[in-house]
């Protein structure tokens, strides 16, 4: 069996006239109940007002025959008391009285004991005629059997001293078996001309007429008529058992009824008025009112179906009509609703298809105009969408998916440009370096580079503004013109600026790349570098941390002609040197807070004096503590080198200053070879050292001085015994030997140049030369270890 | 045509042929749960297996009980003590072979919603059949100098307002009014049981010539109806039952509300205050208080006593 | 420093004697550039040369660029061992035919 609630869930068209059906029954609902309501007071005043004139009527007619009774003794009254000489006169008067009044039953004239002793009367006299169908019969109606006096028709009016009618007696007469007629007499004292009571006027009447006026009262079909005396018995009651019988307030004594007491006691106080109670098992209404001065009390009792009836039944009418036309028009509603939903519901099982991935399921043709032909529509074109989508996006997905991989083989790219040697110079002792480079998830911009040349050490770190292939190849294009612009320019201002105005040329993407490039000539210390608006390094030193000024330049590819100027540090020895991007700064943890700078000279300061790998392991290792696990979103690249260099204890210092004459040059390879001498060369090295030397100098004296100005040149050389060091000094042009193009030794004669070679000879002989411009001179050093 | 009131019955004629073996037993009253014992013992047939054919025929306006006895035509009837003492005192000797009452049922119920004992000269009503000795004697004894208003065999003068108070069974009247809706309560009703006055009441009677000439039959009857009285307190219900077929037979205008009233409280007075049992024997010192009340008050020549009213 | 050129057929032989370096070069060069002219075969006897600088190195190389011209043949004789490294540092060993 299915759930009834799940049953009507399932369908729209159940819901929508549940729903309206709903609606309709709480209408009809206030509506008839208010209809109802009215109508109802309306019905029960309406019955009240009926029975209470069906009541008075009743009892009017009621009170005129009693009023009959008592007025035809009343009449005859009189006459009794003027003859009450003549004794035998007093069966006539009662005979009189039932001619005149045939509705009578009987009538006695009934005298005190022994009233009439002086008339030979004895205890006994009471004239007595009855009417039998029409036949009077009048007689002397007391004997020791029947002691008249001690009746209660007799006693009551002589006790109360005025007229009374008794309570309803039962006749019964021996004559006819099971007869019983209920009589009721009205009595009145007699009195003689003093006032003094003498005897008892008492005229009977058959109540049946009574039962007949009072139970003929029917204003329902079910409703009856009765009359209590004044003892509470039942002298009219349609129940034969209770009829005489029984009392109102019997059956309250053995099923306590205070209702029906109450009304009993109401009644015999003769009270008129109206209640609502339970009588013989049902809700009825009781009407009562007290007739004249009998001291009976008259009730009609209405039982509330009878009043209601016709009401309830009215009730009931409208009740089954709405029932049934709510379930009609529950039926119809679901029957219209269902078919007006019926393309709908095609369309839902079709979406149901269309949703297990058969896209191509035609939707049904409809050329409905309304919101469902709407839905339709729109849902065909939605279908259309879907398949045109679901292509692209498939094609899209297909693509994507190699450009995925070809962005994993450029990043791959990207980072096999960068130095990946580590340590790069294990040969030499007065530096180590250290980089490294988290890559974020995408293919990023960030470069550093570095590399040897002669005694100088070029090193750079940068990052490249946005993030993608776009930044990956300004990232490349930047690291080859770097490597490409230092290759012959020692000055990093002037790199710089190389490298921007090329960048520049080439950027319609309007990226732009921060850049701090750095020269340091290792023999002395001597720190040449330009920012083009990176982040300046920090200097750990001798247990502090300082940054290096910076000027504020721009960064690159923004102005080609912004003029970039070199500056300039001596870093002490034993000082390592910090770099690094902005991923490091700015990396964000879950809670969007950035990793700060404060942190990172935080970590600095516990690692001062490690190596640089262990600085940056370090750094980054904080970096990822404090990250966890919230994405990295910018690559994180950091360079560090250390500067140590050797202390050179010398031993041997020549010094020679010449005329840039070549005639000199004699004289040169003579102070060479004293010195060579003195440090025990074999004439080989002599050789090689009088070849360089002269290479050199041969060419400050050609080139450094213009034409016709008398120029110096100084050669020092220095020995700790283990390396010589040779220092041409001019203070002619800057002019840097080293920045001369190798001379190509594979050409054929005929290709060959006939220059250049003096200073290809010379690296070739030297282990190697630095050129370093100082104070408007030229110093070039060769180095060349000896033992 | 008669006029007659309620108790009005067809006279049963027992004109039997077998009148010598045949025991007539004549109540009191017309047919109502006061007798009940007597019902039961015909009708269960415990006259019948103690051997003796007895008939019950009620007494009729014309043709009182004790009219019957003295007519030989009713072998025992039922009579209260006084009255009993009262038609030995007047010449009749009678012989009580059976008591029933051990209490006084009489009681008086004012009408005007005050003790009845500070109503002097009240008319009070009183049955004109002749009970209500106690009543007299109580009324002079106290100086109440009631006025008497007999009325004939029901409650309707007191209904009607005619007189102040009344006398009253507190088995039969008693409960008429509180079917009339008078509400009883101890200030309005005076019991005489409860003030000096409790003699005993029902019994039955028969005169000691015919007793002397049956004291066999005279005592199989007084131990039938013991028996019959006996069930009808251990089966009410089926008591009520058999009230009321005789109550339809004699036509008697009362309900059987108002009969399991009577037959509770006849029960109850059948019930010895001190011993709280069902003794069935005249109290020697209840005879010798009624009898010196009613010598006292000249209702009685002479005293009756116990022994006059027992058997041998 | 000092040159002796001598002719035997085709064969000039120029014999380098002593140290080769700048001033030297400068010294000589009017002798070597008259050796340019030669159409046979040049031989440089270096057994005496004990030291050359880069501008020796450059009279070598004008010297073997004419005789390319010329259609003569250069023939290096007797490098020292000094020497003949600087001739490997400086690949000039292939472009001379070099005989000990």
């Amino acid at each position: 069996m299915k759930n009834p609630i799940q049953y009507i869930r399932q369908s729209l068209s159940r819901k929508l006239s549940l729903w309206i059906v709903f609606f309709a029954a709480v209408i009809f609902n206030v509506a008839l109940g208010f209809m109802f309501t009215q109508s109802l007071r309306a019905v029960r005043q309406e019955a009240i007002s009926r029975a209470s004139k069906e009541l008075d009527n009743t009892v009017l007619r009621v009170n005129s025959i009693i009023q009959l009774v008592e007025t035809a003794t009343d009449n005859t009254d009189w006459l009794i008391t003027r003859h009450l000489d003549a004794p035998d006169s007093m069966f006539v008067y009662s005979r009189r009285i039932l001619q005149n009044n045939p509705e009578l039953n009987g009538c006695s004239i009934a005298f005190e004991p022994y009233y009439f002793q002086d008339k030979d009367r004895g205890r006994y006299f009471s004239a007595y005629t009855y009417n039998d169908n029409g036949n009077f019969y009048t007689s002397q109606e007391g004997n020791d059997h029947y002691e008249y006096f001690y009746m209660d028709w007799y006693q009551t009016a002589k006790l109360l001293d005025q007229p009374v009618w008794s309570e309803p007696f039962v006749d019964v007469n021996p004559e006819i078996h099971d007869s019983k007629e209920i009589i009721a007499s009205y009595s009145k004292p007699i009195k003689d001309k003093d006032g003094t009571y003498i005897g008892t006027i008492a005229t009977d009447i058959s109540l049946s007429w009574l039962s007949e006026t009072i139970s003929a009262v029917k204003p329902y079909p079910n409703s009856y008529s009765m009359m209590i005396g004044q003892g509470g018995t039942f002298f009219v009651h349609p129940d034969p058992e209770k009829l005489f019988y029984q009392t109102i307030f019997t059956e309250t004594l053995e099923h306590d009824d205070p209702a029906m007491a109450d009304l009993g006691h109401a009644m015999l106080r003769g009270e008129e008025g109206m209640r609502e109670l339970r009588m013989d098992g049902q809700d009825c209404y009781v009407f009562y009112k007290p007739l004249g001065d009998t001291g009976w009390s008259v009730a009609i009792v209405c039982p509330e179906s009878d009043i209601f009836g016709g009401y309830k039944r009215l009730q009931q009418m409208v009740f089954f009509i709405v029932v049934i036309g709510l379930i009609l028009m529950f039926l119809v509603f679901s029957r219209i609703v269902s078919y007006e939903l019926k393309p709908l519901r095609r369309l839902a099982d079709q979406a149901g298809t269309i949703a297990k991935g058969h896209f191509d399921q035609k939707l049904p043709d409809d050329d409905r105009s309304d919101e469902i032909g709407q839905l339709t529509h729109s849902f065909g074109d939605m279908q259309q969408s879907l398949m045109q989508y679901i292509d692209r996006l498939q094609s899209a997905t297909a693509q994507k998916a190699t450009i995925e991989s070809e962005l994993k083989i450029a990043n791959t790219i990207q980072l096999n440009m960068l130095p990946r040697v580590f340590p790069p110079f294990p040969e030499r002792g007065d530096i180590d370096l250290y980089a490294s480079m988290a890559p974020a998830k995408d293919v990023g911009g960030d470069l550093f580079d570095f590399y040897l040349r002669d005694e100088k050490l070029f090193f750079c770190i940068g990052d490249v503004s946005g993030k993608g292939v776009p930044a990956a190849m300004v990232m490349a294009v930047t690291l080859s013109l770097l490597r490409h612009s230092s290759s012959h320019e020692t000055d990093p201002a002037k790199v710089i600026q190389m490298v921007n105005e090329t960048l520049c040329k080439g950027n319609d993407y309007d990226m732009f790349v921060t850049l701090l490039l750095g020269v340091l000539d290792l023999p002395t210390g001597r720190l040449r570098y330009c920012s083009a608006g990176h982040d300046a390094p920090l200097i750990l030193h001798d247990g502090t941390i300082s940054t290096l000024t910076c000027q504020p330049n721009l960064p690159l590819a923004i102005l080609p002609e912004m003029r970039y100027k070199v500056q300039e540090y001596k870093l002490e020895p034993g000082s390592t040197l910090f770099l690094y991007t902005d991923g490091l700064t700015e990396a964000m943890n879950a809670d969007h807070e950035q990793f700060g700078m404060d942190r990172v000279r935080e970590q600095l300061s516990a690692c001062m004096n490690d190596a640089p790998r262990q600085i940056l392991e370090r750094v980054q290792d904080g970096v990822h503590a404090f990250v966890q696990d919230a994405e990295q979103s910018d690559d994180l690249t950091m360079l560090a080198f250390r500067y140590t260099p050797g202390e050179f204890a010398t031993i041997l210092s020549e010094k020679i200053t010449l005329s840039c004459d070549l005639k000199r040059v004699p004289e040169l390879n003579a102070f060479i070879a004293s010195v060579a001498q003195k440090l025990g060369a074999d004439a080989t090295v002599t050789g090689q050292l009088q070849l360089a030397v002269e290479e050199i100098v041969v060419n400050v004296m050609n080139y450094a001085y213009p034409e016709g100005k008398k120029g110096f040149v100084t050669i020092k050389v220095m020995s700790d015994g283990h390396q010589l060091r040779m220092v041409v000094i001019d203070s002619g042009v800057p002019f840097d030997p080293t920045l001369r193009e190798k001379a190509d030794t594979t050409l054929s004669a005929e290709e060959r140049p006939i220059g250049g070679l003096g200073i290809f000879l010379v690296r070739e002989l030297m282990d190697t030369i630095n050129y370093e411009r100082v104070d408007n001179r030229n110093i070039l050093m060769m180095i060349k270890t000896i033992k | 045509m008669k006029r007659l009131f309620l108790l009005a019955l067809f006279l049963v004629t027992a004109a039997s042929t077998w009148a010598q073996e045949r025991f007539v037993f004549t109540p009191q009253w017309t047919a109502q749960s006061q007798f009940a014992g007597y019902y039961v013992a015909q009708e269960k047939g415990f006259y019948r297996d103690a051997g003796i054919d007895v008939e019950i025929v009620h007494p009729t306006a014309t043709m009182s009980a004790m009219k019957r006895i003295s007519n030989n035509e009713s072998q025992a009837t039922t009579l209260q003590v006084c009255q009993a003492m009262e038609i030995i005192d007047g010449g009749i000797p009678l012989v009580n072979i059976l008591q029933t009452s051990m209490n006084n049922a009489m009681v008086i119920v004012s009408r005007r919603g005050v003790d009845p004992l500070t109503q002097k000269g009240a008319r009070v009503g009183i049955w004109s059949v002749g009970f209500g000795q106690l009543a007299i004697c109580m009324s002079l004894k106290d100086g109440l100098d009631y006025e008497w208003i007999r009325f004939a065999n029901n409650v309707n003068l007191f209904i009607k307002g005619a007189i102040d108070a009344t006398l009253a069974m507190s088995y039969n009247e008693y409960y008429q009014l509180v079917q009339a809706g008078y509400e009883m309560n101890d200030l309005i009703v005076y019991r005489f049981c409860d003030h000096g006055y409790n003699v005993q009441e029902d019994g039955v009677y028969m005169t000691r010539e015919y007793y002397e000439g049956h004291k066999e039959q005279a005592r199989k009857f007084a131990d039938a109806s013991r028996r019959g009285w006996e069930w009808a307190a251990e089966h009410p219900e089926e008591t009520l039952d058999i009230v009321m077929k005789y109550v339809k037979e004699n036509k008697i205008v009362t309900n059987r509300t108002m009969q399991r009233l009577m037959l509770a409280e006849v029960l109850r007075l059948q019930i010895d205050r001190e011993s709280g049992l069902r003794e069935f024997r005249l109290r020697p010192d209840m005879v010798k208080m009624a009898s010196d009340l009613m010598v006292e008050y000249m209702m009685l020549g002479n005293e009756v006593t116990y022994e006059q009213l027992t058997e041998d | 420093m000092e040159v002796k050129i001598t002719q035997e057929g085709k064969v000039t032989t120029a014999a380098l004697i002593g140290r080769l370096d700048t001033l030297a070069a400068q010294e000589i060069a009017p002798q070597m550039d008259a050796l340019k002219e030669v159409d046979g075969t040049l031989v440089l006897d270096c057994k005496e040369l004990s030291y050359i600088s880069s501008s020796g190195l450059r009279i070598f190389l004008t010297l073997r660029k004419a005789a390319i011209a010329n259609g003569a043949k250069i023939i290096v004789r007797g490098i020292c061992p000094d020497i003949r490294n600087v001739f490997v540092m400086t690949g000039f060993l292939n472009l001379f035919e070099i005989e000990d």
